[in-house]
C-alpha cells in the first residue's frame, strides 16, 4: 500500500515549488541588511529537518501492510 | 535636528531597497506595527495546537489508529502538516515584512505586499506633498503607539498615500513634513536662481 507515500511525495513537490517561490521573492524584494536572510535560513533548516526526518521514516517502515478497518468498528 | 543630520543618521542603517537610485538616501523605513502580525502567529500556534489535540484525542479514544498502517499514515500526515504550518508562517511573515513604506530624500515609496502573488508599488515625489496627517485611534493603538499616516499630494494620479498601522505615526508625520518642506525650499531656491540668471541673461541680450 504505497499510495500514502505517493500522496506525500506529491504534496512535497507542491511544497517545494511554493517554498522556492517564497525564497525567490524574499531574495528579490528583501532589503540589504535586514532580517530576511536569517529568517530564510531558519525556514530552510527547519524544512530540511522535517523532510530528511520523513525520508528516513518512509524508508524505515514497511508500506506493504494493509489498512485495518476493524479499528473503526466495521 | 537638521535635514543633513537626519539623512546621515538614517544612511547608517545601510538599508538599501531594490530600485534605489545611486544618490538616493533612505531616511525612514516603516512597517506595519508588529501587533498586526500577532494574529498570524496566533493562527500558526492554533494550527500546531490542533495537531496536538488530535494526537491526544486519538491516544485517548482510538489508540489503535496510532499503530500499524494507520499509525504510519498519521506520521506521514504529521510531517506534511508541519511543513504546511511552517510555510504558512513563513509566507505570513514575508507578507508582513515586505510590506513597507520607505521615505527617501527624494520620494515616498509604498510597497504593498498583500500576498505572495499580489504586490504593488506606488511612489510619490516629496515635491508633490501638500499635507501630512497622522491619526491614532483606539485603546490598543494608543497604548502601543501605532496609527495611520495620510499624505495628500498635488498630483491627480496618486491623490492620497495612506499608511496603515505604522509605529510612531506622529514622529513619521513630522519627519515627512520636514523633508517635504526642505525639498520645496530647495526647489524654490533653484527656481529663484534660475529666474535671476535668465533675467541677467535677458538683460545682457537686451543691452547687446
Amino acid at each position: 500500500m504505497i499510495i500514502p507515500v505517493i500522496i506525500y511525495i506529491l504534496f512535497l513537490i507542491v511544497y517545494i515549488v511554493f517554498a522556492l517561490f517564497a525564497i525567490y521573492h524574499v531574495r528579490r524584494f528583501g532589503f540589504i541588511g535586514d532580517a530576511t536572510k536569517y529568517v530564510t535560513i531558519i525556514f530552510v533548516i527547519l524544512s530540511l529537518a522535517i523532510i530528511i526526518f520523513m525520508a528516513f521514516y518512509i524508508f524505515s517502515v514497511d508500506w506493504d501492510q494493509s489498512f485495518d478497518f476493524s479499528i473503526f468498528g466495521f | 535636528m537638521t535635514f543633513q543630520f537626519l539623512v546621515s543618521k538614517m544612511i547608517k542603517l545601510e538599508r538599501r531597497f531594490p530600485g534605489q537610485r545611486d544618490e538616493e538616501a533612505t531616511v525612514l523605513l516603516a512597517r506595519v506595527h508588529w501587533f498586526r502580525f500577532l494574529g498570524h502567529i496566533f493562527l500558526t500556534l492554533l494550527l500546531a495546537i490542533i495537531w496536538f489535540v488530535a494526537l491526544l484525542l486519538l491516544r485517548a479514544y482510538l489508540p489503535a489508529f496510532l499503530t500499524g498502517m494507520w499509525g504510519q499514515v498519521f506520521v506521514l500526515f504529521s510531517g506534511a502538516y508541519f511543513l504546511f504550518v511552517l510555510l504558512f508562517l513563513f509566507i505570513g511573515w514575508l507578507n508582513y515584512y515586505l510590506d513597507v513604506w520607505i521615505v527617501t530624500n527624494e520620494r515616498l515609496i509604498d510597497i504593498d505586499q498583500k500576498s505572495l502573488f499580489d504586490r504593488s508599488v506606488s511612489q510619490l515625489s516629496l515635491r508633490k506633498i501638500q499635507n501630512v496627517r497622522a491619526e491614532v485611534k483606539g485603546i490598543l493603538p494608543t497604548l502601543l503607539r501605532f496609527g495611520d499616516v495620510d499624505v495628500e499630494s498635488a498630483g491627480a494620479d496618486v491623490g492620497r498615500f495612506s499608511f496603515r498601522s505604522i509605529p510612531k505615526p506622529f514622529e513619521v508625520e513630522r519627519k515627512v513634513l520636514r523633508l517635504a518642506q526642505h525639498v520645496s525650499e530647495q526647489v524654490g531656491e533653484k527656481e529663484g536662481v534660475g529666474t535671476k540668471s535668465s533675467a541677467v541673461r535677458g538683460g545682457k541680450n537686451g543691452l547687446g
